[in-house]
């Protein structure tokens, strides 16, 4: 009688389910998710927070799909998350489509830009493609902003996103609405993690790994890498478009400033920590960089206060301490957070034994 | 009006040659593509605005220069060097997160309010037929082609400069030579570190006043370098100009038809177009990959 779990097909070797532990896993996870908006039903900041981290976790899983699996640098994923809640907003005020529909639009609207910026990678690679990334997120920045379209983008002051309707009821704008958006951002996120985990176990998935590793190596063995690099770009901004329009619909308002330079570098920040190429490490990276700035704010900005000849606040300490932590990390664990976990799981599982 | 503004961006376009040519220098002696060079730019100024509040600013000046070589040496120590042979996604990452270190430095120490800097040449200009020229900008334009002179006299006449050559140019037939890979590595950086300081000083003077934002600069040396390719002093030089010019022009005449702001931008879309056409400069090495 085998003691263990012996996997006898490569489709029981690809499950997500492999062991008796994630099944428990699964129904612990999908009844904390089931069971936290009613627990937190009276407290506005914690529901708060699970919307924001399902929301911007979209985009990380986006650009973790597109730099982690597919091997392609962008520094310009906060612009493909502003022109997926300006799409969406545009058409919603001008247009008056209903939610679910801006929604769509905006994320189609922000693929297709990305595979604008999609289209260079063929011949732009490491480097190069950064600072075209870097440059196209200046450009929609200047476009944001500029005062000759400030009839169609509110210029600098923004726009007042309408409320979302699902069903013909009221989910933003309204009182409890953080309780109602829980219903929308985090089954949404849910559905966006299994659909990316899916695709990167696909022979897509696999076609962007062999790409990442060496692109002409992955040409020489007939995948078409041009195709799978704009599968990724569009992929990868059609997430990011879905979490701009659902966080410029959350918020209620749209100003050029959430969608600046320092929120590209925070998603790049967000799979460094957790992980590249590890759909959990988007969500580690993504809980841990959204809650820090708070944990700074009502811990450690107090209790240092004083003792340092400096003025720390949010706006200071937080790019000294994501610059200290992205750099430590790159020299000790390049992997992230998730790799640090598995090692500590490995180590635990052997744990009286070296070996 | 056309001359006067070829004038302000041979100026600004010499300064930035001068930053360029310390990203230049970084990459071609290791390979590192340094975001965090508009940074040091900042850092740099910043050191001499600080000390400029207790010393002579000449002293303040050599002081700054120094010190910025000493934090270009120890980041290439504690940060890069253990970095050495990692994938370029970590390098470019590496360089991020300094760049995001040294930004929240300078905003905790020094807030985030433009600091007046010290000025280096008296106010007034000089005025030939009707063409104003500040005397900063001709200052800062003869002191950006004196770095620059003694920037490639280094590396033409002295032996740490051959040692450099040889290292950008062969790396392992370099180590057998003798020469210590390690320490052109750490010079490179302290290198490039001091012109980028001399460069925040001299836009420091140009602008009149400093603040975090001045990291922006880093952007044009990025356009700059595209243009002239990532591993070629000369092409630092020109690009440098193209670009300073490229800036002023745009932003006289197309900042009126499409909006504030223009200025900044118009070289970056100048660094597309670039990357599209020559995708390695017009005078970089083009690379020959292989599996």
């Amino acid at each position: 009688m085998p003691c263990g779990v012996f996997k006898t097909s490569y489709a029981e070797d690809m499950a997500f389910i492999k062991w008796p532990i994630h099944r428990i896993a699964l129904v612990f996870t999908l009844a904390f998710l089931a069971a936290y908006p009613f627990v937190f039903r009276n407290d506005i900041y914690m529901l708060y927070w699970a919307n924001y981290i399902a929301i911007f976790l979209i985009a990380t899983l986006g650009i973790n799909i597109l730099t982690g699996y597919a091997g392609q640098i962008s520094l310009g994923h906060g612009a493909f998350m502003a022109i997926g809640a300006y799409a969406s907003t545009i058409t919603a005020i001008k247009l008056g489509l209903p939610f679910p529909l801006t929604t769509f639009v905006g994320a189609i609207s922000s693929m297709l830009f990305g595979l604008i910026f999609g289209i260079p990678s063929l011949r732009l690679k490491g480097f190069y493609l950064a600072i075209a990334t870097l440059a196209a997120q200046y450009l929609v920045d200047f476009l944001l902003v500029n005062p000759k379209l400030t009839w169609l983008t509110g210029g600098s002051a923004g726009l007042v996103v309408p409320e979302a309707k699902l069903f013909g009821f009221a989910i933003t704008k309204v009182a409890n609405s953080d309780f109602y958006f829980y219903f929308v951002a985090v089954p949404l996120a849910v559905f966006f993690f299994v659909f990316a985990a899916n695709l990167t176990r696909s022979d897509v998935g696999r076609a962007w790994v062999a790409i990442r590793d060496n692109d002409i190596a992955a040409e020489i063995m007939g995948i078409n890498v041009f195709k799978y690099k704009l599968l990724a770009f569009a992929i990868a901004s059609f997430y990011a478009g879905v979490a701009g329009s659902l966080w410029a619909y959350y918020v209620g308002y749209l100003t050029p400033e959430h969608y600046t330079i320092a929120l590209s570098i925070d998603f790049v920040a967000m799979i460094l920590i957790g992980g590249l190429g590890r759909h959990w490490g988007s969500l580690i990276g993504t809980v841990f960089v959204l809650t820090l700035p708070e944990i700074l704010k009502r811990a450690i900005i107090p209790a240092i206060s004083g003792y340092v000849p400096m003025t720390f606040t949010v706006e200071s300490l937080r790019p000294i301490i994501f610059g200290a932590i992205i750099i430590l990390f790159l020299i000790a664990e390049p992997h992230g957070i998730v790799e640090l976990l598995r090692k500590v799981k490995e180590y635990l599982r052997l744990f009286p034994f070296p070996y | 009006m056309l001359l006067q503004s070829l004038i302000n961006g041979v100026t600004m376009g010499g300064i930035y040659a001068l930053i360029a040519l310390g990203f230049v220098l970084i990459y071609k002696a290791s390979k590192v593509l340094n975001f965090a060079q508009g940074e040091l730019v900042m850092v740099g100024g910043f050191i001499c605005l600080a000390l400029s509040e207790f010393l002579p600013l000449w002293a303040s000046i050599v002081l700054a220069v120094i010190l910025s070589a000493l934090l270009g040496f120890l980041i290439e120590k504690a940060v890069l060097k253990p970095l050495i042979g990692e994938p370029i996604l970590s390098v470019i990452m590496v360089t991020l997160g300094l760049a995001y270190m040294m930004r929240g430095l300078v905003l905790a120490i020094w807030g985030p309010d433009i600091r007046a800097f010290p000025q280096l040449f008296p106010p007034g200009a000089f005025n030939i037929y009707g063409i104003v020229i500040p005397y900063v900008y001709l200052g800062g334009l003869l002191l950006s082609i004196a770095a620059i002179a003694i920037f490639i006299l280094f590396f033409t006449r002295t032996t740490m400069g051959v040692a450099m050559r040889a290292v950008a140019d062969d790396q392992s037939a370099a180590m057998s030579l003798g020469v210590s890979v390690e320490k052109v590595f750490a010079i490179s950086w302290a290198i490039s570190a001091m012109v980028a300081a001399v460069g925040g000083i001299l836009v420091g003077n140009i602008y009149g006043g400093i603040n975090v934002n001045f990291a922006f600069i880093g952007l044009k040396v990025f356009a700059v370098v595209i243009l002239g390719g990532l591993d070629s002093i000369p092409g630092a030089i020109v690009g440098g100009i193209v670009i300073g010019v490229a800036e002023a022009l745009g932003g006289t005449y197309l900042e009126p038809y499409v909006g504030g702001g223009f200025k900044d931008v118009f070289p970056l879309l100048l660094m597309l177009v670039i990357m599209a056409i020559k995708p390695y400069g017009l005078f970089g090495t083009e690379r020959i990959e292989r599996v």
